[in-house]
């Protein structure tokens, strides 16, 4: 009869045999999900294609700015329109008032003491 | 499938940093080299197909995200990977090893020998799982490396990260107390007792 240690041992190591029998042999399948980790993995690691901006001077980014040329070029009219109003008149003005009233001249004042009438208490 | 044989040629950590620059045919043949033994490791351990499959996908992932900071000074990759698997598995079986019991594993239908001697096989690892299960972690693991894996103690000292010393105490009292754990089974598991 075996001494108990020897019986001991024996369990260990047949059943250790048994384990180490197991061979496992990966199928395409397991190498296709640890490719796909790796592909995502490498995704995810991979610097994000960045689109080189042009550098653009200060002038275009200010016509930007401001709504593009043909923004621009309807605020250039009014602006020289402003400018010549303000140094031809007053007699263009005249003139042009006169042609929409028939000749008389209408005078408006925009700071007259009756605009103020009624208001007394609230000033 | 064929493969760079200049990659190839390459060390694991050398294709682990190739891969860490963006070349996916060194993640390929690291693979190919690698999986076979991360499976067979994490099978031995488990005895279950699907599971050690499982944990041979989350070393392998573990390895991707570890290449860009993998450390040319840095212990193996196989090193590297005993260690994780080693882990994996040590977690699985705590979570669920100590559910599986022995009487889970099917009883013999058919008398032909292969048959019953399939099933007695399954019966000795389910027996085997269940008494790795219950051992403290670092015996569990020690133990498996050094007598499933057959590594000798100095190469399981560097997977474990202990010391020689350290391991031999670990392997020595981990195998005692699997024997304790599996002598009360001798009889389901195929043993005479009378030897």
């Amino acid at each position: 009869m075996m001494m108990t240690d020897e019986r001991d041992e024996e369990l260990f190591r047949a059943t250790v045999e048994t384990a180490r029998r197991r061979t496992a042999v990966p199928d395409d399948a397991l190498l296709d999900r640890v490719m796909a980790d790796a592909d995502r993995e490498l995704a995810i690691r991979a610097p994000r294609a960045v689109t080189p901006r042009a550098r653009r001077s200060a002038a275009a980014v200010l016509l930007a700015a401001l709504g593009g040329w043909g923004a621009v070029g309807s605020m250039t009219t009014a602006t020289i329109l402003g400018i010549w109003i303000g140094v031809a008149q007053p007699d263009g003005l005249n003139a042009l008032s006169q042609a929409w009233s028939g000749g008389d001249t209408v005078e408006v004042p925009l700071t007259g003491v009756e605009t103020l009438v009624g208001l007394e208490g609230l000033l | 499938m064929s493969s760079d044989p200049v990659l190839d040629s390459q060390s694991d950590e050398t294709l682990l940093a190739a891969y860490a620059r963006g070349e996916r045919d060194a993640a390929r043949i690291l693979s190919r080299r690698l999986l076979p033994r991360v499976l067979g490791q994490a099978h031995r351990m488990l005895g279950d197909r699907a599971e050690a499959e499982d944990v041979a996908q989350e070393a392998m992932l573990r390895l991707w995200r570890i290449a860009p900071d993998w450390e040319a000074d840095r212990a193996k990759v196989t090193t590297w990977l005993y260690r994780v698997v080693a882990n994996l598995c040590t977690d699985r079986l705590r979570k669920s090893g100590r559910a599986v019991a022995l009487e889970s594993a099917p009883e013999p239908e058919d008398t032909g020998p292969s048959v019953a001697a399939g099933l007695q096989d399954r019966a000795r690892h389910m027996a085997l799982r269940a008494a790795l299960a219950d051992l403290p972690d670092r015996q569990a693991k020690a133990v498996a490396l050094r007598h499933l894996e057959e590594l000798p103690n100095p190469e399981v000292a560097r997977i474990m990260g202990e010391s020689v010393r350290t391991v031999e105490s670990l392997v020595a009292r981990g195998k005692k107390g699997l024997i304790a754990r599996l002598r009360g089974r001798k009889a389901e598991l195929g043993y005479d007792d009378d030897g």
